[in-house]
């Protein structure tokens, strides 16, 4: 399969235990960054439903964590949000979910059950072709409050300097 | 002997039942919550009550909300639920400023009256409408023994103008509306209105009509 996403479901306990020594190759020595799934955002309380960070810069080849901190959540690749020939994700419910980005570009993603309601985030990932789908990214059409959420999290990439093309 | 018996305990049971029935409708005591969240340049709508008030009140089908068995099965909400939501909202216009505000549902959640959730604020409505907070007594419930919350969405500002819901037109049934009208930084106004069936819903900010 020509994937550019590896992935691997984090269990806890036993069952980490055995699939980490069933999948040994998917283990990253470095430390993943973390995305928290919370029900409730850590400095504003009035935002619920959040991935945090929502909006989130690494390099090709580095890994994310999905950590599902608060229960009901899961993450997602949106349908037309990630790169060309890249791999779609999609975690089960409460599980956690690392993710390794390996092509540059940007990829939306969601809580599942909670696209709607506006807990939804961006990867943005550094490299050569960052900005080759830019702007198919930006034109899914979103519902609800996931239209409000990606209009600010398109604004905070922006003021962030993340929109530009990656310098070598 | 046996059909005093009978009669006696016919007689006793209606008594029984009126008290039941007085006393379940003073502990709902309205058939509809709904709470606004107004903000520049969003609104959120926010619709909880009685499943099958509901259905009365947006006059939809049983089959809008249920499966064909008139039961919810929770076990398929893990993709969301704002279909649902979309069809309750069907057959009612609501206004922003007296123009279209398209209202999109963000989702729609059901829970048992024994299992009732806070509805008065707006981040109270986020947590009832929200699919994970789902049912511990089982996974299909037939609808009509469900509370329902919904949740809608408009990319459109409502800070200062009036919100008007056309609920559709019905067989005239009064229906008695609990609102909790949240202006941010304002705070918030809750009132009770009784309207109509079929008649328009006003929802105007900073109205002075508190509970």
């Amino acid at each position: 399969m020509n994937s550019a996403i590896n992935r691997r479901i984090v269990l806890t306990g036993l069952a980490a235990t055995s699939l980490s020594q069933a999948l040994p190759k998917l283990t990253h020595a470095a430390e993943p960054t973390v995305v928290e799934m919370l029900n409730k955002h850590p400095e504003d309380r009035k935002q619920n439903f959040v991935f945090y960070p929502r909006v989130l810069s690494v390099q090709a080849g580095e890994t994310v964590l999905f950590k599902s901190v608060d229960k009901g959540h899961n993450s997602a690749s949106i349908e037309g949000m990630i790169p060309n020939e890249t791999e779609e994700w999609d975690s089960k419910l409460n599980d956690d979910v690392e993710v390794t980005f390996d092509k540059p570009g940007f990829y939306g993603y969601k809580c599942t059950p909670h696209a709607s309601v506006g807990m939804v985030g961006l990867i943005v990932v550094e490299g050569e072709g960052k900005l080759d789908n830019l702007e198919a990214a930006q034109s899914v059409r979103q519902r609800g409050r996931a239209k409000k959420v990606w209009e600010e999290i398109w604004q905070e990439a922006e003021e962030a300097g993340l929109m530009t093309e990656s310098t070598a | 002997m046996l059909r005093r018996f009978s009669i006696s305990t016919i007689a006793a049971l209606a008594v029984f039942l009126s008290v039941q029935s007085a006393w379940a409708q003073n502990a709902k005591g309205h058939d509809l919550t709904i709470v606004v969240n107004r903000d520049e340049d969003a609104t959120e709508l926010y619709f909880a009550g009685n499943a099958g008030d509901l259905q009365r009140i947006f006059a939809v089908s049983r089959d809008a909300l249920a499966d064909s068995e008139g039961l919810v099965d929770f076990a398929k909400f893990r993709d969301g639920t704002w279909d649902i939501g979309d069809r309750l909202l069907a057959k009612t216009a609501v206004t922003i400023a007296e123009r279209d505000a398209g209202f999109e549902a963000m989702s729609l959640m059901f829970h048992h009256p024994s299992e009732r959730l806070p509805m008065t604020t707006p981040m109270e409505a986020m947590l009832a409408i929200s699919v994970c907070n789902g049912p511990a007594y089982g996974t299909r419930q037939p609808l009509d023994t469900l509370d329902a919350y919904a949740g809608y969405f408009a990319h459109k500002g409502s800070f200062d103008v009036p919100i008007r819901i056309q609920f559709p037109k019905t067989n005239g049934t009064p229906i008695n509306v609990v609102i909790h009208d949240y202006h941010g930084a304002d705070g918030m106004v809750s009132y009770r209105q009784v309207i109509s069936g079929g008649e328009a819903l006003v929802v105007s900010p900073g109205r002075d009509h508190p509970l």
